[in-house]
């Protein structure tokens, strides 16, 4: 099981490169997939499932082109939308066996999927409530159910726990790692902790390249020595902030703190030695790198 | 000011508004053109064709009046017609018979009758001229002269005319409407008096501020209008955002509402303006200081102003009408949440107050909904040509003084109304008990089930998720309102009735039993003439004998009458059976009248499946987008064709339950109230279809069945194409409305474009290309909407 982009490239009007020669290959796991606003996320993610045509460059599914596999490629995937509206007037049961009778299943699978996955995304009680009268987070739940319909091979999550509560957002995100043995699923997310937690791997995206793609530990301590941290007041805070673009500040029992994320280690700042996340990758690589 | 900038600066950015805008002004300024100049090639002789075909000899017959009395005028005119009218006799004769001797005593007739006229036209007759031509422009040239005549006398004659009428005893009661209304009449032609109209080519007037269709396309900005200003927050989610800022209530709705009536004038400018211009440019300007009475419509109108004055009140009464109708949409809007609710309102309330104009007659009692009325306000030529006074309690008050009292009474509620509405009417949805209570017995009786058929589901939005089964009770109501309805079979005269008793005898197929009882019929009435003329011979008749005179006459005029159409119809039969070798039937035509030639019923039928359908179908796309589904459906493996061929199997579907719930009832209603079809006759027994041939009337039945049903799944396609193009509700309703309004308007407006009349003049070929020119655009717009459908660049 393979998923190779391979030299993708999209511009959109003449000159605004949305992706830009894009490649990476991607087996079975959690791919957390990282980058600012305008990096080419939602571009890749279109091309992935199907909505829009890359400008050069192959998407092989198992080796082969995914534009001549169509129908057979998107019944191997599933897609959860960001920000999605629904059928106001379809009850849960009744969007999850349109959805099924768009992913072709089977009745058979279709009446066996549906109560388990009401299950898992704990809305087996409330299936027969209309969409519109569904909170925000029963509505994300909802669609991470239709993703997994039909068991997709390839799962494409966007910000899946926005919305959901933390007990939700444990659930769901205890769900995606379970269900990641035997599959790819791409998630996209600016929820760093929610990668940290559960991608096998993270991808780094700017202006439509690959700037970085590692494990979560490998991408951290590539970080390491660049995150400097300085004890202060909250007086200290607004000249600091001035002073040093990239912050990130902490609140600790003995008072704030105020990271920087640089090559050099300012004055009076110190190396942090712990508590170091995927925020503070994200800050290097999107952030700081522009200076 | 700064929030009016911003909706005016949004609907400039709004490019399909911009875009919509421009078809609808580019399509009323297009028909109208096609309109005035398609009078060139009418039939006969009209003004608008002698101007459009010959404009030099139109306008030199008309300067050969220059400076002439009405009276002096009205004198040449007439001797002009003569003159072209003998011309005209003679070369009719000359063709008719060119040799021999009843050429010549034709001539020498026409000599004794007028001499002098004779000998005119024989000096011309040999000119390359259109005398018939000549004729009607001299005498329509007469008429405009002969009207300026009359109009002296009119004005003069009114207060002795006014004193005349109130010697009668129904008008002569102390303070009531008709002596009241009879005073101020005579008061209000004070003003006018001494006006003299003057002739001269008003084409220009009469025509640009006269044509609906520029009114149909104006109200359709201003539907549009609404949607783009009042619906946008809403549908992008904005409006609670927009509602809790500072200025978000009264300031946003007034500013929408001004901005409203800015474009409601903008629009009267450009479609209106634009349409005087170009009826400039086809029948010249004339001299617009002339009084508006010249125009002979205005023989009635009070107001002392001139052509250019008119000109500017028609512009300002047509932007009052429309700034009410604008600001009613505009309350609607605000009243209302659900799209299908609005249109329904708002296409409603039109449809109510035309009916409302054109079924109360102007001189009936009750004649205050024909004139305070929307339609009526919109007629501004009407309007501002007719004289005419209400009665409020015995008081007559002028049309034009209630028009303004409407316009800024009707002006102020609505906005206020609008206002309001989107200031404090809630724009969250709230749960109905019904919906509540119906979750909860899902809840407690319903299992997980379901289907995996695309098509059921899509089925499912259309007809449940989008209540389209409302319309389909609708409907069905109508169907059985229809089916159990009595058909009256209206007689119009003694031998009318004698004719169809007649025909009840002899329906079906001739048998010898019946042309046994057609000739002892003839023999009956043979005997009854030969009877009169012997009583009419007699010197002295007595009583007897003069009752018998006038039974026999008054059977004559009657079922004698009705046996001759009885004999015409039998010849008629005759000669088909000749010309096609089929068997001679008798068939009632007005029995079969609801069944195969109702040409009323047909267009009613048209418009209800129109509506039905277009509130039915319209949704079908642009839900997908309006809940920002597209990526999610098409990312599924059935997301893409599967589900744009189950989309429009649905509106197949849908257009096939539209058809049955509206055709067939017909046939029901036909089959209970006569028992029997005459399945074998051919149809050409009906002379109307003459030209069928030897088609049975079963084949025509089902014929016209299968038309419909085509007819309503082309209507279905097209909405759904619609929905494709236009990727939003409203305007799907807004433009599917407007295009099939046009339909309407010119297949009523034209009896030969009905598929029954051209199949009865035998005009195959035309109906082939018509249908086929139809299946192609539905055809290039479904290619078109499956190419934007599954088209891979998607919007950013």
């Amino acid at each position: 099981m393979e998923l190779q982009i391979k030299n993708v490239s999209k511009t959109y009007g003449k000159t605004k490169k949305a992706l830009d020669d894009f490649s990476l290959t991607l087996t079975p796991g959690v791919y957390g997939l990282l980058g600012a606003n305008g990096a080419g996320k939602s571009t890749l993610m279109n091309i992935l499932t199907d909505n829009l045509a890359a400008d050069s460059g192959e998407i092989l599914w198992n080796g082969e082109n995914i534009r001549r596999l169509g129908k057979k490629y998107r019944s191997d995937i599933g897609y959860m939308p960001q920000q999605q509206g629904l059928y106001d007037n379809f009850t849960a049961n009744r969007f999850l066996w349109y959805m099924s009778a768009l992913k072709g299943l089977q009745k058979k699978d279709a009446k066996k999927q549906i109560p388990e996955l009401l299950e898992i995304v704990n809305l087996e009680n409330e299936a027969h409530k209309k969409l519109g009268d569904y909170s925000g987070g029963m509505k994300q739940r909802i669609l991470i159910a239709q993703a997994m319909l039909g068991n997709p091979r390839i799962l494409i999550l966007d910000e899946p726990t926005a919305g959901l509560d933390p007990r939700e957002r444990i659930r769901i995100r205890s769900f995606i790692s379970e269900i990641a043995a035997d599959r790819i699923v791409i998630l996209v997310t600016h929820v760093v902790s929610d990668i940290e937690c559960i991608a096998d791997r993270v991808i780094l995206m700017k202006d439509g390249r690959l700037i970085k793609d590692g494990t979560s530990v490998e991408l951290i301590s590539s970080v390491s020595d660049k995150v400097f941290e300085y004890k202060c007041s909250k007086n200290e805070l607004e000249s600091l902030q001035k002073k040093y673009i990239c912050g990130n500040i902490l609140q600790r029992k003995d008072g704030m703190v105020f990271r920087v994320v640089s090559n050099k280690c300012p004055e009076r700042f110190h190396k942090c030695e712990s508590d170091l996340s995927l925020e503070e990758v994200y800050l290097y690589y999107f952030e700081y790198s522009e200076d | 000011m700064k929030l009016i900038f911003y909706e005016i600066l949004k609907l400039l950015k709004n490019k399909f508004f911009i875009f919509l805008f421009i078809c609808l002004a580019a399509g009323s300024i297009i028909s109208f053109s096609w309109t005035q100049l398609s009078f060139a090639g009418s039939n006969g002789y009209s003004e608008e064709k002698i101007f459009l075909s010959d404009k030099d000899s139109y306008n030199s017959a008309l300067n050969e009046f220059d400076g002439l009395s009405a009276e002096k005028a009205v004198a040449k005119a007439d001797e002009k017609k003569e003159l072209y009218e003998m011309c005209k006799m003679i070369i009719d004769e000359m063709s008719i018979d060119d040799t021999g001797a009843d050429t010549q005593s034709a001539l020498d007739s026409f000599r004794q009758q007028d001499k002098a006229t004779f000998d005119k036209a024989m000096s011309i007759i040999n000119e390359n001229t259109d005398f018939e031509k000549k004729c009607f422009l001299y005498d329509y040239i007469g008429k405009k002269y002969r009207y300026i005549q009359t109009y002296d006398i009119f004005i003069n004659e009114m207060e002795n005319r006014a004193e005349r009428q109130l010697e009668f005893s129904i008008f002569k009661d102390n303070d009531a409407f008709s002596e009241n209304n009879i005073k101020k009449t005579v008061q209000d032609y004070e003003n006018i008096k001494g006006t003299v109209p003057q002739a001269g080519n008003f084409l220009f007037a009469e025509h640009g501020t006269n044509f609906f269709l520029t009114d149909v396309m104006v109200l359709s900005v201003l539907f549009l209008l609404c949607v783009c200003l009042f619906m946008q927050e809403r549908d992008k989610g904005l409006l609670l955002l927009v509602k809790s800022s500072r200025n978000g209530h009264i300031r946003t709705a007034s500013a929408k509402l001004i901005t409203l009536v800015i474009f409601t004038a903008v629009s009267v400018v450009l479609f209106y303006g634009t349409e005087l211009v170009v009826s400039g440019i086809i029948y010249g300007f004339p001299d617009m200081n002339v009084p508006v009475q010249s125009m002979s419509d205005f023989m009635d109108c009070s107001l002392k102003i001139s052509v250019a004055e008119y000109i500017v009140l028609w512009l300002l009464s047509k932007l009052a009408a429309l700034v009410i109708i604008a600001l009613l949409f505009a309350a609607v809007f605000g009243l209302f949440r659900s799209t299908v609710l609005i249109w329904l309102v708002s296409i409603g309330t039109l449809v109510l107050e035309y009916a409302l104009y054109i079924f109360i007659p102007a001189n009936s009692s009750f004649c205050h909904p024909h004139f305070i009325n929307l339609f009526y306000f919109l007629d501004s030529k009407t309007l501002l040509a007719d004289y005419e006074n209400l009665n409020f309690f015995s008081k007559p008050i002028n049309i034009l003084v209630i028009f303004l009292v409407c316009f800024l009474l009707l002006s102020a509620i609505f906005s206020v109304i609008s206002a309001i509405a989107f200031s404090r009417k809630s724009q969250i949805p709230s749960k109905s008990i019904v919906s509540s209570l119906i979750e909860k017995l899902q809840r407690r009786f319903f299992r997980i089930n379901g289907t995996v058929s695309v098509f059921r589901h899509e089925l499912y939005k259309r007809l449940i998720h989008d209540k389209g089964f409302i319309i389909l009770a609708a409907l069905l109501i109508f169907a059985v309102q229809v089916s159990v309805q009595t058909i009256d079979v209206k007689y119009d005269s003694l031998q009318d009735v004698s004719y169809y008793v007649y025909l009840e005898r002899l329906e079906g197929k001739l048998t010898d039993e019946k042309e046994q009882f057609i000739q002892d019929e003839q023999k009956y009435f043979d005997n009854l003439q030969n009877e009169f003329f012997e009583l009419q011979a007699k010197e002295n008749p007595s009583e007897e004998d003069k009752n018998r005179l006038s039974n026999i006459d008054n059977i004559l005029k009657g079922k004698y009458q009705g046996f001759q159409k009885i004999m015409s119809k039998y010849e008629y039969l005759k000669e088909q059976k000749e010309k096609n070798g089929t068997e001679i039937w008798f068939v009632n035509e007005k029995k079969y009248s609801t069944l195969l030639t109702d040409r009323d019923g047909s267009t009613l039928r048209f418009v209800i499946c129109g509506a039905a359908l277009i509130l039915i179908v319209g949704n079908i796309f642009s839900i997908e987008y309006k809940r920002n589904m597209k990526r999610l459906l098409r990312s599924s493996a059935n997301g893409k064709k599967r589900l744009f061929a189950a989309k429009f199997g649905t509106a197949l579907f849908c257009g096939t339950l539209s058809f049955l719930l509206i055709y067939p009832p017909v046939l029901i209603q036909y089959l209970a109230n006569f028992k029997t079809i005459l399945i074998d006759a051919p149809v050409s027994s009906i002379q109307e279809l003459s030209a069928c041939g030897g088609m049975t009337i079963l084949t025509f039945i089902l014929l016209l069945g299968l038309i419909h049903l085509i007819m309503s799944e082309l209507i279905a396609l097209f909405v759904c194409s619609m929905s494709e193009l236009t990727r939003n509700y409203f305007l799907t309703l807004m433009l599917s409305t407007v295009i099939l309004l046009v339909v309407y308007i010119l297949i009523s407006g034209n009896p030969e474009l009905r598929f029954y009349t051209i199949l009865g003049m035998g005009r195959i070929t035309a109906f082939v290309t018509g249908a086929v020119v139809i299946s192609v655009i539905i055809a290039v717009l479904i290619i078109v909407s499956k190419r934007r459908y599954t088209n891979d660049s998607i919007r950013r």
